[in-house]
């Protein structure tokens, strides 16, 4: 344990690397010579992306190392959350990556975790003297792995909003190269965009209710006053949106995905502004 | 004894001349027969498909120069008919040819897969006839291999060569998997109901027909069975919420389908997508369609430039696919070439062997005291010298038979071998008999 909290941040960097030739792995494996589906091609797209997965996985343990590392502080620091964040990003997408036999989404999911991981390496632990008590609060590892699982959901909506956009772009503009049988179908692309929504936005749900029930315990606290509660209720919005204008108004397609893309950006924005809101700078 | 190749092919003779050497499956083994009987051929195949009709045949020089009359008399047709149409070859180049057969670049349409099942039919007939045997089995199985040796390491059989195929794809990218989509056609034309038929057989299920006469609609709905439905002309407006895919080719001078009827449709089909193949000229589908969410209008020239994309992808595989053929050909010589030193090995090693044999028994009889495991090490003994001693000059003739050397008749004089060139004479005589 000594060990790995002494080398947390060599760990970190090691993981970084790792994502970063992950990535490029996956974009290889994805935009590189998008016209030739020769079967030459196809090995070589292959093995671009077994070089991906096994990077990443390496990332995943060496990340683990860091992780464990950096002990239950991370819990409530905004690097470490960021750093679980990009950490269960790319073991959700190890493990269901398979089932959904598409590499591409490779491609869009691993600079998520990139930069999630790079942020939890430079970023200054803002909170971490401040809201040490949180700590001992029962509450808030159950509200913080609801809240990372949720936005691991709606990265992966964001990441197949992206792949829709793509695919979209290129069946409109009639520009049908080796990429677009290398992205999964439209009607793929759309249904993991709502499955990831639903699980992502009602997990954002239920992360907000077990956040202000915790704080609740204190005395005097008001929630709606609580700006944490209001920027989590914004970045939320966007996802309701789409929710709200899929089922009642049947909306699907370019525009709706769009409100998934901005939703997770402001999301990012959120979570990254945040800290400056509460502190009133 | 060589190998024949006598052929013609779209690229060679017109449709008038092909169709006269056509040769259906149930009159193959008759012209098979009368190959080896009246041509005088040991092994005899015909490939005849609409492109091409081609005789592959093994026999001496004779037979060869009789297989041209072979065309004449069976199929009653003037050789001076056939004469600039014919081409020919023989060992190494029938082979090859036939393995480009077999890789579809001798195909009019580059790179499809129909003519390797076609060989295979026409390999099965010969097998099933007795006419083919040592050499055209080897040949045929080789050509199959080649053919699907170069679909598998190269894209020259991939990507849709067909208005119906690039709509399937274009469908996939759209819907995915397509069972349980359904079709809607506008015009009961032959064009739309084959590339309706080809979406239905990739998995898409309801098929609904309208035509200005509705019997026609009836009838093409009825050739998809229990899920077509034929539908009034005046109703399809309302149907396209219902269809996935719109198959549009009528005669109609202007657009049928108005962009106002698909913003209609995809607001009650709640904007699930909608992919609409036009391939009437003038045009049935208002293009500006094409610019509504979820909606995929493909012109006929839409269609054609995915095929001609394909078609250009498929043409830069040639020099790959042309790389495999040569080394299947040159894997054929080897073996080909080795047939003729078989027999010479097969003699030298029996030479060894009665050798051996005779010294051994002669060396027993002076020692008969030996035990019975003393009797065995001195056989074994024997058999591990002849072994060593007909090693090198087994592989050497294995070696110079792959390579055509004349070293294989050196061998022969060299251990006095003659006798066996006679007796593999007498043995093909016997077998063309």
């Amino acid at each position: 344990m000594e060990f790995l909290a002494r080398n947390e941040n060599l760990f970190l960097t090691g993981a970084i690397v790792a994502y970063l030739v992950a990535m490029i792995g996956f974009w290889i494996q994805l935009f590189m010579r998008a016209d030739d589906d020769s079967p030459r091609a196809e090995r070589w797209h292959a093995r671009a992306a077994l070089w991906g997965r096994a990077l990443l996985c390496l990332g995943v343990v060496t990340h683990a190392f860091s992780l464990v590392g950096q002990g239950s502080a991370l819990l409530i620091v905004r690097a470490g959350f960021a750093g679980i964040f990009g950490w269960g990003l790319a073991l959700a997408y190890l493990l269901c990556g398979p089932k959904l036999k598409r590499d591409s989404m490779g491609a869009f999911v691993t600079p998520v975790t990139l930069l999630a991981a790079f942020y939890s390496l430079t970023a200054e632990p803002l909170h971490s003297g401040a809201r040490s008590d949180l700590l001992k609060m029962q509450w808030t590892p159950i509200h913080v792995t609801i809240i990372i699982l949720a936005y691991v959901g709606l990265a992966f909506a964001f990441a197949s909003a992206l792949i829709y956009l793509i695919q979209e772009t290129l069946l409109k503009r009639k520009k049908l190269t080796g990429l677009w049988q290398r992205l999964p179908s439209l009607q793929v692309a759309d249904d993991l965009i709502y499955r990831a929504t639903v699980f992502g936005s009602a997990l954002l749900v239920l992360g907000l209710l077990t956040g202000v029930a915790g704080m609740a315990q204190q005395p005097g606290y008001q929630p709606m006053r609580d700006p944490k509660v209001l920027v989590s209720m914004f970045s939320w919005f966007p996802f309701a949106l789409y929710l709200i204008a899929r089922w009642w108004l049947g909306w699907r397609g370019r525009s709706t995905n769009l409100v998934v893309i901005y939703g997770f950006l402001i999301l990012v924005i959120s979570f990254l502004g945040a800290p400056h809101v509460i502190s009133g700078q | 004894m060589q190998l024949y190749l006598l052929g013609l092919s779209h690229k060679t003779a017109p449709v008038e001349v092909r169709e006269k050497l056509a040769l259906g499956p149930e009159r193959l083994p008759e012209a098979l027969q009368f190959l080896r009987r009246v041509a005088g051929m040991q092994e005899a195949a015909i490939l005849s498909t609409c492109n091409r009709a081609e005789i592959y045949a093994v026999g001496d020089a004779a037979a060869g120069a009789r297989l041209e009359s072979f065309l004449e008399e069976f199929h009653h047709v003037p050789a001076r008919t056939l004469q600039d149409c014919l081409y020919r070859g023989h060992d190494a180049q029938s082979a090859r040819h036939l393995f480009r057969v077999a890789s579809g670049v001798e195909s009019l349409v580059l790179g499809e897969s129909e003519i390797l099942g076609q060989i295979k039919s026409a390999f099965e007939i010969a097998r099933q006839s007795g006419t083919s045997s040592k050499v055209l089995d080897e040949l045929f199985r080789r050509a199959i291999a080649c053919g699907k040796r170069t679909r598998t390491e190269s894209a020259i059989g991939r990507g849709a060569l067909s208005v119906g195929s690039a709509s399937v794809e274009l469908a996939k990218q759209i819907f995915g998997p397509l069972a349980g989509h359904t079709v809607l056609i506008l015009g009961a034309g032959k064009m739309s109901a084959r590339t309706a038929k080809t979406l239905v057989d990739s998995g898409a299920k309801c098929v609904l027909v309208a035509n200005r006469t509705f019997e026609k609609a009836e009838e093409l709905a009825a050739q998809f069975g229990p899920d077509g439905h034929a539908v009034k002309w005046e109703e399809f407006p309302q149907k396209l919420s219902e269809a996935d895919i719109v198959i549009a080719s009528t005669r109609a001078p202007g657009h049928i389908v108005k962009a106002s009827h698909v913003a209609e449709a995809m607001r009650k089909r709640r904007h699930r997508p909608l992919f609409l193949v036009d391939i009437a000229v003038p045009r049935d589908i208002d293009p500006q369609a094409h610019h509504l969410d979820n909606v995929f209008v493909y012109d006929i020239d839409d269609l054609q430039g995915v095929v001609n994309a394909n078609l250009a992808h498929r043409t830069l595989e040639l020099p790959q696919v042309e790389s495999i053929i040569e080394s299947e050909v040159e894997n054929w010589q080897k073996w080909y070439r080795a047939r003729a030193a078989q027999p010479v090995m097969a003699a030298l090693a029996r030479r060894g062997a009665q050798i051996r044999e005779s010294e051994v028994e002669a060396t027993l009889a002076q020692l008969p005291n030996l035990s019975e495991r003393e009797r065995e090490i001195v056989k074994a003994l024997a058999k591990s010298i002849e072994g060593k001693i007909l090693h090198a000059p087994l592989r050497h003739l294995r070696e110079a038979g792959e390579s055509g050397s004349s070293d294989v008749e050196a061998l022969q004089r060299a251990f006095k071998l003659e006798e066996t060139k006679n007796e593999n004479n007498h043995e093909n005589s016997e077998e063309a008999a």
